[in-house]
């Protein structure tokens, strides 16, 4: 295999994946003691953190909105989370583009009505980036938020694919992503299947579209799947701990 | 409206009256969190968490959360020092590690934290031995520490940290080529920093009735008058000493600190001793 | 233990469920939109046949004070017209995040309104009990402490000791035995 082919003839991947087969994932809830909400999310060796406070006073007054909450998103990339080291500055325009297409895609889910004249924060921490540092910050950050207990319409999955010759790629790592081949983010909210975010900076062909978006959109319920699993095992244990507290009490 | 009123949780009073709260633990010899006086929280050291640093680690001191990353470049020495190389800690106490911190610059805290860093981690490592070629090439270190989830002790955390991601530091092995003038690192060759001393830290808390909590938490904070951090080497000799706060201390009780940072020395020994270059 | 359901799941139809807290509606159905037990209760005045569904959640999202609602906060200001509090319990529950809260003059007591003067009612530090009244403006909730119920639970005297109360708007040094005013909460 050439150093510039992304799949060998055996149709296996730089790192031994097939073309539609994700990394590695695992995720935890629940982290970090300060958060209302928190989570911990690696896709290979990519790892991500998200955490959330709120709704809480906003912290300016031009932020509050009579008829909801108002969420703000801080996207940070830790120094040595990648192979070379880069100090951001907390106005890069890549974080806060970052920040911004994290907020556009959860603003339609989460239940902001619910809570007016208040703010949501959201904080993301990538702290390894071996590529989709997006796509593991927004399904961490769908972990936080169900974990911090914010209503909100549905799970968002996200996931990265690429389109390599006749080859469309899923999960990208830093490798791949750093080709000029044609790469998007698509993030899915898995029940009803609209598709809450897409992001693609590359020219594609437009019949490729539809094939990635097929590839994309089953990645995202296999990562639901791990989501939905994590939520589910933690809710069991909240419900556990409180009947073992409620037969202490009635003792 | 009804007439009955819920009384109040135990967790409000906590909220409302953290000094009553406290104060009736402390009359009765505990803490609320069970410790006794001289007890410092839990403590974990995680080496290599972060794979893309050259070395990491995460420690964990009670509910307090941190993880440094050093990153290692080639840089061009000063050249007034024209063999020593450079490290440069940073603290980030940022908004994700508790409500306390807002957005926005470094806080005041994190400020004197990186200071602070700078200052101890003159007495563990040589600068001299961080140089690839004098007037040059040197050997120019990063170390990131990022605290995740923030309940107080942040100084003996971030130490702690600091010295544990020195150990897992590995670096490739560099030569200076004159006729290219640039430095090459050979990565399958890679090799530990030299480590003069370790320098372990530990925080008492003053209350106003001159007892001395070890290892206070956030919560706690809200009783001590004032801070004294204590620096050890593993030698046992002393580093730095930082007394805070506006309650003046006896002599005594700074010698009682003392004392105690030693034996807590002992134990954060112990505890980084495993290999660090997993 | 009843079922555990979570954010986007499906509950029914709202032919024969009404959506509670914890639920939404999407057309003609009914989901969850957080983590925890269902629970189906009747609707007294509802329509027949009808019931409510609500998710109940274990470890409960951080509380937001309500109109109506009691809240316990700690006096931050005052000036002669309004006392600022910081809000830290709502109801039963304390919020992780506080809030800003204002008592103005003329909320402190329900008669002689004209009288009242906040210095001998409030001072910073104080642990209060109040009433929201409205969502006030941008900055903070509108507080009340016109009933006998409400008004200061705790307080430090000058000398920095705890203060017990001795009369609706009296309370005394447990240290000193001096005097001084407050509008307290009815003991129970």
């Amino acid at each position: 295999m050439s150093r510039n082919e992304l799949i060998s003839p055996e149709g296996l991947r730089l790192d031994g994946r097939r073309a539609n087969e994700l990394r590695r994932h695992t995720a935890k809830l629940g982290p970090l003691s300060q958060a209302d909400g928190s989570a911990f999310l690696q896709h290979g060796h990519t790892k991500a953190l998200a955490a959330v406070y709120g709704p809480r006073e906003p912290r300016h007054r031009a932020h509050a909105m009579h008829d909801r909450a108002y969420l703000n998103i801080e996207f940070n990339i830790a120094p040595f989370a990648t192979g070379e080291r880069k100090k951001r500055n907390k106005s890069d325009k890549r974080l806060l583009e970052m920040a911004h297409f994290v907020k556009q895609t959860f603003e339609p889910v989460i239940m902001t009505r619910l809570y007016p004249r208040s703010q949501i924060d959201l904080y993301i921490q990538i702290l390894q980036d071996d590529g989709g540092a997006l796509h593991a910050a927004i399904n961490a950050s769908t972990l936080a938020l169900i974990h911090a207990g914010i209503p909100m319409k549905d799970y968002v999955c996200a996931v990265s694919v690429c389109c390599y010759k006749d080859a469309s790629l899923l999960d990208l790592n830093r490798m791949e992503e750093n080709t000029e081949h044609a790469d998007l983010t698509v993030a899915v909210l898995p029940k009803s299947g609209d598709i809450s975010l897409l992001q693609m900076e590359s020219r594609l062909h437009a019949d490729k579209l539809s094939d990635l978006m097929d590839l994309s959109i089953a990645g995202c319920r296999q990562i639901w799947k791990t989501l939905d699993g994590v939520v589910r095992e933690n809710g069991e244990e909240e419900q556990q701990k409180a009947s073992e507290v409620s037969m202490v009490l009635e003792k | 409206m009804s007439s009955t009123i819920p009384p109040l949780p135990a967790e409000a009073i906590k909220k409302l009256l953290p000094e009553t709260y406290h104060q009736s633990f402390i009359q009765k010899g505990v803490r609320p969190d069970g410790r006794g006086f001289q007890d410092f929280r839990p403590t974990a050291v995680h080496y290599g968490a972060i794979t893309s640093a050259d070395g990491s680690a995460l420690v964990r001191l009670g509910g307090t959360t941190v993880v440094c990353g050093i990153k290692a470049e080639v840089a061009v020495p000063e050249p007034t020092q024209p063999t020593q190389g450079y490290f440069t800690p940073n603290v980030e106490l940022g908004p994700m590690c508790s409500a306390r911190f807002k957005p926005g610059a470094p806080s005041e805290t994190a400020q004197v934290l990186s200071q602070q860093l700078n200052t101890l981690s003159l007495g563990v490592l040589d600068r001299d031995d961080l140089c690839i070629e004098p007037g040059q090439a040197v050997w120019a270190l990063y170390a990131d520490v990022l605290c995740l989830n923030y309940d107080g002790g942040a100084l003996d955390a971030c130490q702690l940290a600091v010295t544990a991601a020195l150990r897992n530091l590995r670096l490739g092995k560099a030569t200076f080529n004159e006729e290219e003038g640039a430095v090459r690192a050979n990565a399958r060759e890679s090799q530990g920093v030299p480590i003069k001393a370790q320098v372990y830290t530990s925080t008492f808390g003053v209350l106003e009735s001159g007892q001395c909590l070890a290892d206070p938490s956030e919560a706690e904070g809200s009783l001590v008058r004032s801070t004294v951090s204590v620096s050890v080497s593993d030698q046992g000799r002393l580093v730095a000493v930082w007394k805070q706060g506006g309650q003046g201390c006896d002599v005594a009780l700074i010698r009682a600190c003392l004392d105690q940072a030693q034996e807590r020395r002992a134990i954060l020994e112990s505890l980084l001793a495993p290999e660090a270059s997993s | 233990m009843s079922e555990l359901v979570v954010p986007g799941q499906r509950l029914g139809h709202t032919d024969q469920l009404v959506p509670g807290t914890g639920t939404f509606a999407r057309g003609d159905l009914v989901y969850a939109s957080v983590v925890g037990q269902v629970r189906r209760t009747d609707l007294p005045n509802g329509p027949e046949g009808k019931m409510q569904v609500t998710v109940h959640r274990e470890k409960e999202a951080s509380t937001v004070p309500e109109v109506d609602g009691i809240v316990v906060g700690t006096v931050l200001r005052v000036n002669p017209r309004a006392a600022t509090l910081s809000i830290q319990v709502v109801g039963e529950r304390t919020c992780t995040n506080e809030f800003n809260g204002v008592i103005r003059v003329e909320d402190i007591r329900a008669t002689e309104k004209d009288k009242v003067k906040m210095t001998e009612s409030f001072r910073p530090g104080d642990v209060v009990r109040a009433q929201v009244v409205s969502l006030g403006d941008a900055r903070s909730y509108y507080l009340s402490t016109a009933k006998n119920i409400l008004g200061v639970l705790h307080a430090k005297s000058l000398a920095g000791a705890p203060m017990y109360p001795v009369s609706w708007r009296e309370m005394k040094c447990s240290q000193t035995g001096g005097i001084e005013l407050r509008k307290c909460a009815k003991p129970f």
